[in-house]
Formats: C-alpha cells, sequence, structure tokens
C-alpha cells in the first residue's frame, strides 16, 4: 500500500515533467495574435510595472507571482519568461489530476484538448484559476475543508471564475448536511484585492481615478453579462453558441462524455462536487456574451476528466486513454498555427510604433480582437516612455474616455485630437484587412472619423450609454 | 447487444477528431481573423480516423468469431476490403469539399 501511494507520487511528478515538455514545446515565445493572446502584452505590463490588469478582479496573485517570477528568471524576453508559468500551472493541474483518479485517463484527456494546449502555451490566467479549483477539490475529498475554501479564495484573487468552484463547495457541503462556515475562510485571500488601488496610478488605463464608482465600474462592469444571458438573443446567437459549445466539448472530452454521463447517473450524489466544477464554468460560457471566452471552460475539462476516470465502463476508458494519446501526438506535430513566424507575431507590430514620433495617434483598426493593439501601445508607451494614443473602441470603454495622460475625452476634444494629429502628419491606423502583420500607415482624419461616427458604438457612447 | 454497443462506440470515434477539428479555428482565434482552412493539415486526420475507426471496428467484431476460422477471415478481409474503400472514398470528399 505504503509502496503503491509512493508509485502514485513520482508518476504524478513524472506527468507534470513531461506534460510541461509539451507545453514548452508548442508553446509560443513571443507575444502573439493567436490563441486569443491579447492579454499577454498587459500582464508583460502588470509584471514589469506592477500595474493594474485586467477586470475582474484585478487578479493580483496573478500579477504578484507574475512580478516575482520575472525578477528572479530571465528566459530571453520578458514574454519568454513569463509564459513558462501557465504551463508550469497546466502542467501541475495534470499531475494532480492522476493524483487524485490514479487513472492515466484524466490527465491525458487534459494534455489532449485543444482548449488546455491553446491557453497553456500563451501569456493566460485561466490554467492558474483551473489549478486553484482542482487543488480545492482535491483538499476537500481528503477533508481539508478550510483549505479548500482558502485555496478558491486565492482562485477568485485570479479571477471571478473561480467563484464558481466556492458556489460548488457551497452547495456540496449543504448537500452533505456539513457545516458551511469554512467558507468564510475564503475571505482571507481577497485582502490581495488591495494591489488594485494600491497600483492604480497615472497614467490610468484600466480604471480612470480612484473614485468609488471608478473602483465599482472596473470590478462589476465585465460580469455584467453574466445577468441577462446575452448569449441567447437574437436567436442566431443561440445557434451559433450551441455549435461552439458542441464542438470544443466534443472535440476536447469525445467519447469520454459518455463515460461522465453513466458515472453521474450511477450515483449523482458521489461525483457532485466535481460535477457542480465542471458544469458551472460551462453555464458560464454558454451564457456569457463573448464566444471567444471558451477558456472560462476549462474547469469542464478538469473534472470532466475526473469523473471519467472514475467509471468502471474499461472498454470505454481502454478507448478513450488511446484516442487521447494519438491526439497528442498529432497535437505534437500538427497543432502549428505560425505561433512563432516572426511576420505573424504581434511583435511585427510592436516594432513598427518605435518609427512613430512622439505623440503620435494610431488608430487601430474597426474590428474584433482589436484590444491587442492596444494593449501592445501601452506596453510600448511604459517601456518607452514615449506617448502614443490609441483610438478605438476599446478607448471608450474606459469610463469616461480617459486618454494615456490621464485627461478625460469628449466627443469634441477627441475629434479635435484627430484633427491635429492628422495637421502634425502624426495620424496613422492599422491598414485594413492586415490584422496578422498589423502593418502601421498614414492616415486622415476623414478616413479615421468615418470608422465611427457611424458606429452604434460610437453614439451611444456621445449619449453616455457606453458599457 | 453488447457487440453493438460497442461497435457503435467505435464507429462514433472519427467524429470525436471531427470536433476537435472543428474547434482550432475558434480555439485559436483564426476564425476571427481569417479563412481558417489554411489551419494545418487536419483533414488528414480525419481521413485517418475514418480508415482507423473502420479497422478496429472490423477487428473487434472478428475477435468475437475468433473461434470460427471461415467467419473470422471474411469479417478481416471485408474489413480490409472496407478500409480501401472508405479511405478512397473519403480522399476524393476532401478534394472536392475542403480543399
Amino acid at each position: 500500500m505504503l509502496h503503491s501511494a509512493y508509485t502514485v507520487k513520482i508518476t504524478s511528478i513524472g506527468i507534470v515533467g513531461l506534460a510541461l515538455t509539451y507545453f514548452l514545446l508548442l508553446g509560443s515565445q513571443n507575444l502573439t495574435f493567436f490563441n486569443m493572446g491579447e492579454d499577454g502584452p498587459l500582464f508583460v505590463q502588470t509584471a514589469k510595472f506592477l500595474s493594474t490588469g485586467a477586470p475582474s478582479p484585478g487578479s493580483p496573485l496573478f500579477h504578484l507571482t507574475n512580478a516575482g517570477w520575472l525578477r528572479v528568471f530571465d528566459f530571453g524576453t520578458d514574454y519568454g519568461t513569463l509564459v513558462i508559468l501557465p504551463s508550469l500551472y497546466s502542467a501541475i493541474t495534470a499531475g494532480l489530476l492522476y493524483l487524485i483518479t490514479r487513472n492515466l485517463l484524466a490527465p491525458l484527456l487534459w494534455l489532449s484538448s485543444g482548449v488546455v494546449l491553446s491557453q497553456s502555451t500563451i501569456l493566460e490566467l485561466y490554467t492558474l484559476v483551473t489549478l486553484s479549483m482542482v487543488l480545492a477539490y482535491y483538499c476537500h475529498t481528503k477533508n481539508h475543508r478550510l483549505l479548500a475554501y482558502f485555496i478558491i479564495g486565492l482562485g477568485i484573487t485570479v479571477h471571478h471564475t473561480a467563484g464558481m468552484g466556492l458556489l460548488a463547495l457551497i452547495v456540496t457541503d449543504f448537500v452533505n448536511k456539513n457545516s458551511i462556515k469554512p467558507a468564510l475562510v475564503t475571505l482571507i485571500p481577497l485582502i490581495l484585492i488591495i494591489y488594485v488601488p494600491l497600483t492604480n496610478r497615472e497614467p490610468y488605463y484600466m480604471i480612470s481615478g480612484h473614485s468609488t464608482s471608478d473602483y465599482l465600474k472596473y470590478f462589476f462592469s465585465t460580469a455584467s453579462g453574466l445577468l441577462g444571458g446575452l448569449a441567447l438573443y437574437p436567436t442566431d446567437d443561440l445557434v451559433g453558441r450551441i455549435w461552439d459549445v458542441s464542438r470544443i466539448l466534443l472535440g476536447g472530452l469525445g467519447l469520454s462524455i459518455l463515460l461522465v454521463i453513466v458515472t453521474v447517473k450511477q450515483d449523482w450524489k458521489e461525483h457532485l462536487l466535481p460535477l457542480l466544477m465542471g458544469l458551472l464554468p460551462l453555464i458560464y460560457y454558454s451564457t456569457t456574451s463573448d464566444n471567444y471566452a471558451y477558456f472560462t471552460i476549462l474547469p469542464t475539462f478538469a473534472f470532466g476528466a475526473v469523473i471519467a476516470s472514475k467509471s468502471d465502463w474499461k472498454f470505454v476508458k481502454n478507448i478513450c486513454i488511446g484516442i487521447c494519446s494519438i491526439l497528442i501526438v498529432m497535437n505534437i506535430f500538427l497543432y502549428d498555427f505560425d505561433r512563432n513566424d516572426p511576420d505573424k507575431t504581434a511583435v511585427q507590430f510592436y516594432n513598427q510604433l518605435e518609427t512613430l514620433p512622439d505623440n503620435s495617434v494610431l488608430e487601430t483598426c474597426y474590428c474584433i480582437s482589436n484590444s491587442i493593439y492596444v494593449n501592445m501601445v501601452y506596453l510600448y508607451n511604459r517601456n518607452s516612455e514615449k506617448n502614443i494614443y490609441v483610438l478605438d473602441t476599446e478607448f471608450y470603454r474606459i469610463p469616461r474616455g480617459m486618454g494615456t495622460d490621464g485627461k478625460p475625452i469628449t466627443s469634441e476634444s477627441w475629434k479635435q485630437t484627430v484633427q491635429e494629429a492628422e495637421e502634425q502628419n502624426k495620424l496613422w491606423r492599422v491598414k485594413a484587412n492586415s490584422f496578422l502583420k498589423g502593418e502601421i500607415v498614414p492616415a486622415t482624419s476623414k478616413e479615421v472619423l468615418s470608422n465611427y461616427l457611424t458606429s452604434d458604438f460610437y453614439k451611444e457612447t456621445i449619449n453616455g450609454n457606453s458599457s | 447487444m453488447e457487440i453493438a454497443r460497442n461497435s457503435l462506440i467505435i464507429a462514433t470515434l472519427p467524429l470525436w477528431i471531427l470536433f476537435a477539428y472543428l474547434q482550432k479555428p475558434l480555439i485559436i482565434g483564426r476564425e476571427a481573423l481569417e479563412n481558417p482552412t489554411s489551419i494545418i493539415s487536419s483533414k488528414n486526420a480525419l481521413f485517418f480516423f475514418n480508415i482507423m475507426a473502420v479497422g478496429m471496428l472490423g477487428g473487434y467484431i472478428a475477435s468475437k468469431y475468433r473461434h470460427k476460422k471461415v467467419t473470422y477471415a471474411f469479417i478481416q478481409g471485408g474489413t480490409l476490403l472496407a478500409v480501401i474503400i472508405v479511405g478512397y472514398v473519403t480522399s476524393q470528399i476532401n478534394t472536392i469539399w475542403l480543399v
């Protein structure tokens, strides 16, 4: 028995090592447009300069860990150094899944999933959120409930989706007639959120000032999409979302979904905690307004793998193990998306910023996922101590439209900024249809303004109804 | 009954790979940026898995008749023929639809 426990631990450590190698092999070495890596430049910025990051709730644990790591290690570039951490979190999750289930199926399902792979190979925080939830689950199964709640509290200081883990723990304890007083321990790690006001300083980016209203908007505006089930309207969005959920879920868990259903059906109460921990993030994604928020269902894969591994249907389990192994091999050889092609990474865009004169005004393309341009420009401003204004939809998402200099922007002053920049030959835009290259070309105020004046988003902003 | 159920399970394997292929444009973001047809050569993987599933299915059914040599050989031969047919037909579909 002792030998068996020892073997399990050694195997878990081996899985962590192999998984880390796998992720590092496929990881992006620099800032990338792919895998929705648009937060990368923001997280490099927060790690280097200890500034506020994306809501909510400001991810203090993630930023502080990154900042510490960056000050101890150097693997070439800032991004290259930091991107190891998400891979490491994901690899530890794989090891932990084996430790929990003592079955190879769980880590294999985790590692073969495309969503897991894509999020483990860029600078993002969702693998850390999932790790916190899996660790909390592990502690709960070992009857360390206080520790489980404490860890889920730490998870919430990385991203609010860990709150669904808290809900799962409370419901499980309630159903099993355990005291839910230990849930109060969750509040202790939340003290880390003090990081947000401490690091909120000029030039403001995510928060436009220090008023209560500024902070309320920061903490609660991004979660507002949860309230209305916005993805369900209009009907074509519903169909589109069903399609997105289906292909992500079936492509990741595949046949093992059958194992999950059969296992839960046998005794739902026994599997209530992993079921809720996996199901709640899936419901969150299904109803949230952005279909590119698929990364919130990483816990669904982890806990789906946990439940599937507990099945005693050996025939299907063996098939799943075989297919997952093949998928991992296929990922190694086929999961290529030009992530390291210098012509198709965000670095090319960043390098062009050096050629722009100080106080230039740059309009990024009016399209989806352009926040990487904004984040890149802010990173550049920080690194070079130059000042380049960015004009795009993101600009107006900031309450009351504060510029990089901290001055409030109104629609009139905004127009004036564009026109003055044109007169001084400092008006630029990202060429349309060049998203992957981010080619910067001179622009006219007519071109820039025409993009916005006709848009609903702009009209709403002028009317003070900006989201 | 068990043979039918397990055969059905094996027959669904290409669907797993199909969905894994179809999710990639979304999860790497290419779907938002450009036409995703240039992504890797996963259609080869689909092709491979169709053949593999047919092979596995034939092999599984044949294993249930291992003691009846003639039936066993007949199923294995039929499986080989099915693999060739499925391989040929799907290669044509790939050429027409997915290139």
